[in-house]
This record gives C-alpha cells, structure tokens and sequence, in this order.
C-alpha cells in the first residue's frame, strides 16, 4: 500500500520542482552605477616674467627694486586645505632679493614672500575645492648697494599644491 | 482502498500544481546585465588649471540590457519602473536613464526615449507588452564639478516590470 504513494509523491515533487524556477525568476533587476572621483590638483602657469635688471637707484638710497606683474596662474583643487608652496632653484647671490606674491580670489594670499632653494614659502593658503583662473603673480627684484655688479642669471620658480591650510 | 487514495492523492496534488503552475505563468520576469564604472579626474576639466569639471558624462548606449519574458503574450502589457538604492552616492549627482533601442520580440515598446532622472522612489520609464530581449539603455551623470570630494560613489539602479 506504501509502495504505491511513493510514485505519486514523487511526481507531485518533480512538478513542483520544474515550477519553482519560474517562481522564484525576480521582477527586478539592479544596475550598479560606480563613479570614482580622483584627486585633483592641477597648477599653470601663463608664461615666464620678463627679465628683471635693477639698474636705477635714487642718490642717497638702495638701488630701486623692480617689479614684473605680467604673468598669471590658474589653478583647480577638489581637495580641503590645500596651499600653494613656492621655492626657488638655487639661493640669489649675496645682498640680491627676488619676492614672489600670488594673488587669490578665492583663497588667502601670503602678501609678499622671498624665495629662496632652501626654504619653501606658503605663498597661498586655504585652497578649498576651488578653480580661478589669470590670478596675478608679482615678482620683486632688490639688490642692496653691496651687491655689486652680478651677472645675469636666469632662475626657476616651482608652485607646488602641498597638503596643508 | 489503497488505489482509491492514491487516486485522491494524485488529484489534489495535480490541482495544487495546477493553481501553482497558473500564478507563475502570470508572473513577468525581468533580467538584464550590465554595470557603469566612470572615473572622473584632470583630465575632464574642461580647460586645464583654473576650470571646473564637465558637468556630464555619459555610458554607452548599450550599457544596460533588459529583457522582459514569461507575459502571457504580444497583448500582455507591462511597464518598467526605475530607481536608485545608494550606498555612497553624492547629493550633487544626478543619475538619468534612457532607453536607446526596442530590442527584439514580438508585442510593442514605446516611452523612455529622453533622459529622465532616478530617484530613490519608483517612477516609470517605458512600457510595452508581450516578451521583449536586450532592450538596450543609457545612463548619465550629472551635476558634477569640483564641489564633490575625491571618493567612489556608488548606487544601484533598479528597474522593476509591473503587470498592467
């Protein structure tokens, strides 16, 4: 009498089974969407100054600094409290100072500051997810009566975007 | 008396299946493949140093395939519903679908021909009827610039076939 459920319990379990499938088949489907931003720090320059001879002094005073204002620079950052770093290739000669000034719109410049190899100057701090572009750069050339006659000499300014307010 | 039992037993069993059988045959199924995986950096600014990111981007056309199969037939209407379930996504993004092709079948397909934003709640996309293969969609970014920190952001789009 056993014998003859089995078959039919069976089968009720094989149909069931073939059925499943369609059962559990989903009315959805995911799509996953993953987008990377990457880091983004990116500084230029519009070009080189011009050179800077200090050739004129007013009797009786230090021979008269001069300035060039004719470069630029832009700059993007999706970071927080970033600063742009400045340092010079190699150290001026004795008695002669050059003085690199940023400008910011949207961040806070130093003001004035001298470079030199061996010191890396904040020149602007507090850059903050921000884009501008054709913000002014100043360059000051001074040289005191010590000085003497020095060659001309060409040297390299580098802007770094470095961690740090 | 044994044969008697089995004999109600096989019945009821086929009638329990045959109720079971019915309600899968009405349910519509949805599958699909596909995923998008954009990295946005420098080089997407869109004038070098000193500009912002551009605002959008855009998969392929084919980025995602739906299918949509087991309707009762070309008359059997259905419509496919869209949203997103975030794990890390940004609230300056904004996620858009579209669709970019019938795919093949037999019954019809029509709507979602524009780009039309995600939410988190459903909300319609396009509709046809009877089972339609690789129904082919776009997705698309927006909002994007350099107010998003650097990170992975990360959602899944869901699309859901109702029986209308």
């Amino acid at each position: 009498m056993v014998k003859k459920q089995i078959p039919v319990l069976v089968l009720g379990l094989a149909l069931i089974g073939l059925l499943s499938g369609a059962a559990f088949a989903s009315n959805t489907h995911d799509a996953t969407v993953s987008c990377a931003v990457s880091a983004i720090n990116e500084i230029d320059l519009s070009g080189n100054p011009a050179a800077m001879v200090v050739e004129a002094a007013v009797a009786g005073s230090a021979p008269t600094e001069v300035t060039d204002n004719s470069t630029t620079y832009s700059i993007t950052s999706n970071g927080t409290s970033k600063k742009i770093t400045a340092v010079l290739d190699a150290d001026m000669p004795t008695g002669m100072t050059l003085k690199i000034n940023l400008a910011s719109a949207g961040a806070t410049s130093a003001g004035d500051k001298i470079l030199s190899l061996t010191t890396s100057q904040n020149v602007v701090t507090g850059i903050t997810k921000l884009n501008e572009a054709a913000q002014a750069i100043t360059y000051k050339l001074s040289a005191t009566a010590a000085a003497g006659v020095v060659s001309a000499a060409n040297h390299t300014v580098t802007l770094t975007i470095a961690d740090g307010a | 008396m044994s044969i008697r039992r089995s004999c109600v037993g096989l019945i009821l069993t086929l009638i329990i299946l045959s109720d079971y059988g019915a309600g899968s045959a009405a349910a519509m199924d949805i599958m699909g493949s596909g995923m998008w995986s954009p990295t946005i950096g420098a080089s997407d600014l869109t004038a070098g140093a000193g500009s912002n990111l551009t605002g959008s981007y855009q998969s392929n056309s084919d980025q995602v395939l739906i299918s949509i199969s087991n309707t009762m037939g070309y008359d059997d209407n259905w419509r496919v519903d869209v949203r997103r379930s975030d794990t890390n996504w940004h609230s300056n993004f904004v996620l858009s679908v579209r669709r970019t092709g019938d795919g093949t079948g037999g019954g019809l397909i029509a709507g979602g021909g524009s780009y039309q934003s995600v939410g988190i709640s459903d909300g319609a996309f396009f509709s046809g009827a009877g089972d339609r293969s690789d129904i082919t969609i776009q997705l698309e970014i927006s909002g994007v610039s350099i107010q998003i920190p650097p990170a992975t952001y990360s959602t899944s789009i869901i699309f859901t076939v109702v029986d209308t």
